[in-house]
């Protein structure tokens, strides 16, 4: 299954076998994830939905998003 | 590979053993004994096994940093360590407890994610200068310690444990700013009020109560900031309230997940 991109953030289901991702597309910061958690999501930005995590990994490289890691970036 | 023997050298105050991706540094890593002036120690993202280094005789250790490599055994005793102000050993293959860090009252970070870990998190009452801890993605059991001394704090993350018990008042940390405490077995929360500043609250994947998922639904929205992340999916559903809270929170731009 292809990978979901949602720019209207409304609501959204996942399910607990999915992965996803919340990104800002401004700063083209993860905000959230990638990660499983089933629910219902809104958001100003834009999510992300895949089957596996490699897929959403690969996506964050092609799209040059920053996985934000403070803990190591600061050291 | 080669081993890293230090020799006697009191009058060294910095220890710097830099990564080069092609020339990573083997073996284990020797005493320390013998630096009794050492302040800062890094030996970052090499290829090490065997144990952290006993700091018990560096009286004036202000920095330890050995994260990234692949040590084993358990974090030594730090009680000697009274001016320690920053401990990173994330992702090795640590086991055991993490010690009390009660005597290292200057501390502003401790950084022990990505091992394999077990116990509780310490008491953290004495650490009132901790600024970052990260204790995440190991297997300890327990309840999250009170945090309310801790009111430096900006970074405090759990998750992927085995916790227990309530999420802590964090009413007195007025300077947090992310909160991460997924992947646990989480019920309740202590109630109280949330920061402005705490911008990243992750929570779900726990057995939060609906009680508890209301509780901090209403809390973010009284703290009155906007444009944050809260999520709480795989946790009970809000009601009523809660479904009011998660709708104004959206409204001011935040990300909300909810079951």
């Amino acid at each position: 299954m292809a990978i979901q991109k949602i720019t209207d953030v409304d609501n959204i289901e996942t399910t607990q076998e999915q992965w996803w991702i919340i990104y800002n597309d401004e700063t083209k910061t993860v905000l959230e994830g990638p990660l499983q958690c089933s629910g219902y999501t809104s958001s100003p930005h834009i999510m992300v939905i895949g089957e596996t995590e490699e897929e959403l990994l690969t996506y964050i490289e092609e799209n040059d998003l920053i996985i934000p890691n403070d803990d190591e970036d600061e050291l | 590979m080669s081993s890293i023997s230090l020799t006697n050298a009191s009058n060294i105050t910095e220890l710097r053993f830099n990564s080069v991706s092609t020339q990573k540094l083997g073996g284990t890593i020797q005493s320390l004994d013998a630096f009794t002036n050492l302040e800062e120690f890094y030996i970052i993202d090499h290829e090490l096994i065997g144990s952290i280094p006993d700091i018990s005789n560096n009286a004036v250790l202000r920095e330890l940093n050995c994260q990234k490599n692949q040590l084993t055994g358990s974090i030594p005793d730090l009680s000697s360590n009274t001016v320690l102000e920053k401990y990173n050993c994330f992702k090795n293959q640590l086991t055991g407890n993490i010690p009390d860090i009660s005597s290292n009252t200057d501390l502003t970070q401790f950084l022990c994610y990505d091992n394999n870990l077990t116990g509780s998190i310490p008491d953290l009452s004495s650490n009132t200068a901790l600024e970052r801890f990260n204790c995440s993605i190991n297997s300890l059991t327990g309840n999250i310690p009170d945090i309310s001394s801790n009111t430096a704090l900006d970074r405090f993350k759990c998750h992927d444990n085995n916790l227990t018990g309530d999420i802590p008042d964090l009413s007195n940390n007025t300077n947090l700013i992310e909160f991460h405490c997924f992947n646990n077995n989480l019920t309740g929360y202590a109630g109280g009020s949330v920061s402005p500043t705490l911008l990243s609250f992750l929570a779900f994947n726990n057995n939060l109560s609906i009680s508890a998922v209301n509780s901090i639904l209403a809390a973010f929205v009284a703290a009155g900031a906007s444009g944050g992340t809260l999520n709480l999916g795989v946790n009970a559903l809000p009601i009523g309230q809660g479904i009011i809270d998660k709708a104004t929170l959206i409204s001011r731009g935040w990300s909300v997940t909810t079951a």
